[in-house]
């Protein structure tokens, strides 16, 4: 069904679609509540913040690079939110066009710095993320401020067990597969993060490619920003930081190589669904707050060490 | 079509370039002709790279200019060449790993759908095309990366096609083809030239010329020493012009009687399904030489022997004691060195210095109370590097700015130092100078003179001829036959390489 080199990173998500069928069963068997309508609800809206900023760090992570930066660039997103959205009249398409812009000027630094100033992406990723939550920080200090209560009537508006921030979560998606796959664009950044020089020699304008992927990761996270603001329905300077990592976490556990050029961003889809799980598991099975941290850690670790085992598999056979 | 011979479609006139003030390039000229191929050969470090990179767009020249059509012309990028009809196949691949190969040659000119997404059935059948007019095989739909060398190297010169190019530059196209591959690319460059294409190959192996050049140009120290039609020219005077000086006697006199004193035996050994039932004899102080077609598990072999990746079952006796080489280490505890086939990639650490590079094995001997000793260090660079005759600056210098054969002495060194009583060779002349080559037999001689022995891994038939004692073929992963060293011809060795074991005539030799 799927020609060329998609197979091959289609194959590489699977193992993360198999671990989150494992655990759905797992689940099921385990817990009552599990498979209940409203569980399976709130699942899918927990994990649609994480899924949509693990997008954009497929985006940067396919082309060799890393974005550190996710996390604070949602916080700020949602901090606009809190801020402009209940502005009489023009306020919904502002603070909306605002959380965007914002992120893809996050993005445009990142890919300067990296291209021009030849700065490692882990370190300058790092760097704009503080800068950007001390923003953050300066505009709204503490949790709370007003969202507009159309906007979340918009976002939050049921079809089955889609809202509409998941229905969103899932054409990012369907977009995503097809740039990245079906897209000259998408065939360039797989190309720079195979190798640069040589995509450069073949007429790639890898440099263009490296900052329009950090770009994209910017607005996907603002994006997934408005999407967390509205489900705790405020702003919060500091409830992005942990997605930084995770949504690292949820591309490779989706098969997304760390190194860049291969992996599919639907297993990306997988890994964050599969994060999502274990957190929404853990929650229902009463496990302590500090705890889950260890053992969402240690899934990981193992859940990494399968690939490792896989991948060596492969190269050595 | 005699009109046509003399239209010149890129030429350089009077290049020159240097590098950090040293010369390498002196006002050389250049013309590639519309249907001829032009054989350029040098020693490493001749130019001839340089050359080929400012006439590609990689490099500008310090003095001179490049003209195309009659008219000066700069290229800003090797990508501006290649939009202009110049396309050059390095050495080094260029292909992306994670690709299939179709997505390789069409990389840059994917064809679309009327969406402006890509049409993969279109590309791959595009591709197959292109292929198909070199006149190679190779599966379109397969990961770059699962490919033997000589595939990816058909590929990256059906990427170069792909581009319509008018001026075809091939940097060592045959150093990973076998001979029936490089037959079929020979085939495949006189049918563009006669398409009116201009060629340009480099090669280190004179014997191609005559196959499929028109012209031969030769390059050293950075000027051209010699520019003939190629029946005007012997390979002799080639060399001569080359290396400034006659050499009449390419390999060192082999020994004429092998040691009954074995000091590898391998017995019946196996490795998963890529090696089965191999069983081979190195006597004390001789060469033993592995030839066959590419992929033919010689690579597995030379591994396995060094403990890479271990034999799965067999036994392996090193003097006569059974030896158990699960790892590098354990190979070297039992005297084994390997020279691997990439030095770039495992011979050599590249960023550090050529004396880092040469004493890395014998930290242990150069410490005084824990900490490296620096003088020791140094003597240790300095009497390697003046031992196997290594051209460069200082000891200080970061390897990667030597040249191929130079970098192949430096792994030498390395080994030597740690005193070997087995050197297990991969490749060891794969893209290095004549000079050079000659360097290392000699070396070779003199060390099996001494006690040593030599396992060498080749695809040159006349390096595995000249060089090798006793000659063991590998066909599909087992031995295909045996032939004494004296007696091999090249049509001996082709017939046991495509697996006509009875048919060579040479059949089994007696283990000595």
């Amino acid at each position: 069904m799927f020609k060329g080199s998609l197979r091959k990173h289609l194959w590489q998500a699977m193992p993360a679609f198999a671990i989150l069928a494992a655990m759905i069963a797992f689940a099921s068997v385990f817990s009552e509540k599990f498979a209940t309508y409203a569980n399976i609800k709130n699942v899918i809206s927990q994990s649609s913040t994480l899924a949509i900023a693990a997008i954009g760090q497929t985006f940067v992570l396919l082309q060799g690079g890393i974005d550190l930066s996710v996390g604070s660039t949602i916080s700020l997103s949602t901090v606009i939110l809190a801020q402009v959205s209940s502005v009489p009249g023009v306020g919904i398409p502002l603070a909306l066009i605002t959380a965007v812009l914002a992120g893809a000027l996050v993005g445009l630094i990142n890919g300067l710095g990296v291209v021009r100033f030849r700065i490692p992406p882990m370190i300058i990723t790092l760097s704009t993320g503080s800068l950007v939550k001390g923003i953050a920080l300066l505009i709204q200090p503490k949790p709370g401020g007003n969202i507009s209560v159309t906007l979340l009537d918009i976002l939050t508006a049921k079809a089955g067990v889609l809202n509409t921030s998941s229905l969103m979560a899932l054409a990012l998606y369907a977009l995503a597969f097809l740039t990245l796959h079906y897209t000259r664009y998408g065939r360039q950044v797989y190309a720079v993060g195979n190798d640069a020089l040589h995509a450069r020699q073949s007429g790639v304008a890898a440099d263009r490619v490296v900052v329009t992927t950090y770009m994209v990761s910017g607005m996907v996270a603002a994006v997934a920003g408005m999407v967390l603001a509205m489900r705790v329905f405020s702003g919060d300077p500091l409830i992005g930081d942990n997605y930084s990592m995770d949504s690292v976490a949820a591309a490779v556990v989706g098969g997304v190589s760390l190194i860049g050029g291969s992996g599919s961003v639907l297993g990306a889809l997988a890994g964050a669904l599969v994060l999502g799980m274990i957190n929404n598991m853990m929650n229902m099975l009463k496990v302590f707050a500090y705890y889950q941290y260890i053992i969402k850690g240690a899934i990981l670790v193992l859940a990494l060490l399968v690939f490792r085992i896989k991948r060596r598999a492969r190269t050595t056979c | 079509m005699q009109t046509n011979q003399n239209e010149v479609i890129l030429a350089g006139c009077g290049l020159c370039k240097q590098f950090s003030g040293n010369p390498v390039l002196t006002g050389v000229s250049i013309a590639c002709r519309r249907g001829n191929v032009l054989a350029l050969v040098g020693e490493n470090g001749a130019g001839k790279s340089t050359l080929m990179n400012i006439l590609s767009g990689g490099l500008m020249p310090d003095d001179g200019r490049l003209e195309m059509d009659g008219e000066e012309i700069v290229f800003s990028s090797p990508h501006a060449a290649k939009a202009r009809g110049v396309a050059f196949v390095h050495q080094e691949l260029s292909l992306m790993e994670n690709m299939t190969v179709g997505e390789n040659i069409m990389l840059g000119q994917e064809p679309l759908t009327g969406r402006r997404l890509i049409s993969q059935r279109a590309l791959h059948r595009e591709a197959e095309r292109i292929l198909a007019e070199i006149g190679y095989h190779v599966p379109v739909e397969r990961i770059v990366s699962e490919l033997t060398p000589a595939q990816k190297q058909m590929t990256e010169i059906a990427k170069a096609w792909a581009g319509k190019p008018r001026v075809m530059i091939l940097d060592e196209p045959t150093s990973s083809l076998n001979k029936t591959e490089s037959d079929q690319l020979f085939r495949f460059v006189r049918r563009i030239r006669d398409e009116g294409v201009s060629v340009v190959l480099i090669t280190h192996r004179l014997e191609e010329i005559p196959l499929a050049c028109d012209d031969v140009m030769v390059l050293k120290d950075g000027e051209m020493t010699a520019h003939e039609r190629v029946d005007r020219i012997t390979r002799d005077e080639i060399i001569c012009r080359m290396v400034g000086r006659e050499i009449t006697n390419t390999y060192p006199a082999r020994c004429k009687a092998l040691s009954a004193d074995l000091l590898l035996e391998l017995r019946d050994v196996s490795l998963g399904r890529e090696l089965s039932h191999i069983s081979m004899a190195v006597p004390r102080g001789s060469v033993i030489g592995v030839g066959g077609l590419e992929g033919q598990g010689q690579y597995e072999l030379a591994r396995a022997l060094f403990g890479i990746r271990p034999f799965t079952a067999g036994e392996v006796l090193v003097a006569g004691q059974p030896a158990r080489i699960r790892s590098p280490r354990s190979a070297m505890r039992h005297g084994i060195a390997y020279v691997p086939d990439d030095r770039k990639l495992e011979g050599l650490v590249l960023p550090l210095s050529v004396g880092e590079n040469i004493s890395m094995l014998v930290l242990k001997q150069l410490c005084a109370r824990g900490l490296l000793n620096r003088r020791k260090t140094e003597a240790c660079a300095l009497e390697g590097m003046e031992s196997l005759r290594i051209r460069a600056h200082s000891h200080r210098q970061p390897v990667a700015s030597l040249s191929g054969g130079n970098q192949q002495k430096i792994v030498f060194t390395k080994w030597l130092q740690f005193k070997p009583k087995l050197l297990v060779l991969h490749e060891p002349t794969r893209g290095i100078d004549v000079q050079s080559k000659l360097e290392i037999y000699e070396l070779i001689r003199s060390l099996t003179a001494q006690g040593l022995s030599v396992l060498i891994f080749t695809s040159d038939m006349l390096e595995l001829i000249g060089l090798s004692d006793r000659i063991y073929v590998l066909y599909e992963g087992a031995v295909s036959g045996q032939l004494c060293g004296e007696d091999a011809t090249e049509e001996k060795i082709m017939q046991l390489s495509a697996g006509l074991g009875n048919a060579a005539g040479g059949g089994e030799v007696p283990h000595v």
